[in-house]
């Protein structure tokens, strides 16, 4: 009796530690559910998937339109990618597979694709284009109007990814050229530049209105928020009447400060965070990250931290919840539909695309996870609920990824869309029941 | 006689001597390389050298990998330039860390015997120096 107490509390112990990650009632079961041989991933009991379409590009985000048509972003980069553009899929005869597709404005690469008031709008690397359209054409009408333009350009983190919210308003994330923003880029011991010039145009988000024409970031755009790294994940909520977004953390910890982080302490750190977007908030890149195994924001070993130092907790946001490092948070949704069951109901789903800076640990993310909500706030905890893209079971160099998960959208009857980047896969996924 | 002992005795010191200087064998470049590698080099080259595509180069195929032994120690020193993620100097490893590294990594990756020694580091060191 003595022993069953004893083991009953190390189990309460032990399960306290690990209390991010939640087996609710519709958790995949990881390490007892395979792969389905058909579409490649894993899904929780109940759901099931149809490969909607294999499209010949590297895929970004999904937006669908009401009239239930399926439009996918294509982007060119890191010389990765064959087709730019937009392609739009219709499943006529509902089977789950897309059996109309066209493709248009394919001399643009683009990330960031959603509806408002009737347009397509389209996030490039240096700007955002409308689309309208009229009528059931499954393609808009004329050419691209460009709703604001003169991003900075730029080689890494540039998809302009935005989210519209219900006053009219565009808020456009325009990531960071660099790392960690020191003097010397990914350089041993190279201290942080102070204050850091990557914030003054880049590294935030950026306001702007939705429906005005020919707008610049230089004459139109309002810094709205600061110190984001990069927040490729950046979402509206109309249920909950915010916007949210998750930044993808630095890289490299151990690699430029191996005398204060061991291999294993790189590939965990820094956390990625999910945030609400506030007026004039500083997210705390470069000068922090936040480290979720101590629960605090610590100072960046660019500038004086070791790991062991806390940043000023007054000066910067802290993380509504935050995840193991390097998974790269792609896209997220807020569930809306009535096809899932009601446990779904405005919870968040976020699209990981998967790590490459944890080696020489094994890679991860590469999954859809699901972050339930009580009213406007995730309870912190999450569950998988979309896995085994990469493939293989321990994925070493991301090269191997059979597929990397990037995009998510709702359909108009509930059913939710994935994509992946490297293999221009599309998902349908839908609730089937037990 | 105590003489003769004396002389066999010098003699045997002396062979054994030449015989450990016979050449590095496979097995000890990798003993000597791969652990500087797993430090230094496989968080971004990755374990099987092939690098993240588009962000990281591979070394399979990598043009300093293959190419005379003064550039790509000059590379090593001064740092890189890949298409995303520009590789650092590594400059703070000494000279024997970086011939033993580097004869490693292109037994392993390139299955190419190539020697490079601690010398010729501490040559195009200085000349670097120099420089700057």
């Amino acid at each position: 009796m003595q022993k069953f107490l004893l083991f009953s509390i190390f189990i309460l112990l032990s399960s306290s530690l690990l209390s991010d990650v939640i087996q609710g009632p519709y958790y995949l079961d990881n390490a007892n559910i395979d792969r389905d041989p058909i579409t490649d991933i894993a899904l929780p009991t109940g759901f099931e998937a149809t490969v909607f379409a294999d499209v010949d590009g590297y895929a970004r985000h999904i937006a669908v339109r009401d009239d239930g048509t399926v439009y996918l972003a294509l982007t060119v980069r890191m010389g990765r990618g064959s087709n730019m553009g937009i392609v739009a899929m219709q499943d006529t005869d509902n089977d789950g597979t897309a059996d109309i597709i066209e493709s248009f404005a394919t001399h643009i690469p683009g990330t960031a694709l959603q509806f408002y008031d009737n347009y397509l709008y389209f996030g490039s690397k240096t700007a955002i284009y409308r689309f309208e359209f009229e009528g059931d054409n499954i393609l808009p009408i004329g050419d691209p109007e460009i709703v604001v333009d003169g991003f900075p350009e730029q080689g890494r983190h540039e998809a302009k990814t935005f989210a519209i919210d219900d006053q009219d308003n565009l808020f456009v994330n325009v990531g960071t050229p660099s790392n960690s923003c020191a003097e010397e880029f990914r350089t041993i011991d190279s201290p942080g530049m102070d204050p850091c010039p990557h914030l003054e145009i880049q590294s935030g988000v950026w306001k702007f209105s939705a429906s005005t024409l020919n707008q610049t970031q230089a004459d139109d755009g309002i810094k709205f928020a600061t110190g984001i790294r990069n927040a490729v994940a950046i979402e509206w909520s109309d249920e909950h009447k915010k916007i949210y977004f998750l930044n993808h953390g630095r890289d490299a910890l151990f690699l430029l400060y191996p005398e204060f982080y061991s291999a294993e302490d790189s590939a965990e750190l820094p956390s990625e965070e999910m945030h609400i977007l506030t007026e004039g908030a500083d997210y705390g890149w470069p000068y922090t990250y936040f480290d979720h195994m101590k629960g605090q924001r610590m100072l960046a070993p660019e500038y004086g931290g070791n790991g062991q130092v806390v940043a000023d907790e007054d000066k910067y946001q802290t993380p509504i919840a935050n995840f193991p490092g390097h998974w790269a948070p792609n896209d997220m949704m807020f569930y809306k539909g009535d096809q899932f069951p009601e446990y779904f109901k405005n919870g968040a789903f976020v699209v990981w695309h998967g790590s490459w800076n944890r080696a020489p640990i094994q890679q991860a993310g590469y999954k859809v996870t699901f972050s339930p909500f009580i009213n406007d706030m995730p309870t912190g905890d999450w569950q998988d609920f979309a896995n085994k893209f990469a493939g293989q079971r321990v994925l070493e160099n991301p090269a191997d990824a059979v597929h990397r998960p990037t995009g998510i959208a709702e359909g108009i009857n509930g059913e939710v869309y994935v994509s992946s980047t490297v293999s221009g896969r599309v998902w349908q996924i839908k609730y089937v029941g037990e | 006689m105590k003489n003769i002992f004396l002389v066999f005795f010098i003699l045997l010191v002396i062979t054994g001597c030449l015989s450990a200087q016979k050449p590095l064998t496979n097995d000890h470049i990798v003993a000597e390389g791969q652990l500087i590698y797993e430090r230094e080099c496989l968080a971004c080259h990755m374990r099987d050298g092939r690098g993240v595509p588009g962000m990281i180069p591979g070394l399979l195929e990598s043009v300093w990998l293959q190419g005379p032994n003064d550039s790509l120690i000059g590379y090593i020193l001064t740092g890189g330039f890949g298409p995303q993620v520009q590789m650092a100097r590594f400059d703070f490893l000494s000279n024997e860390e970086i011939a033993k590294v580097l004869t490693y990594s292109r037994l392993v990756y390139l299955n190419k015997r190539s020697i490079i020694s601690n010398d010729e580091v501490r040559k195009v060191r200085n000349q670097i120096e120099l420089l700057e």
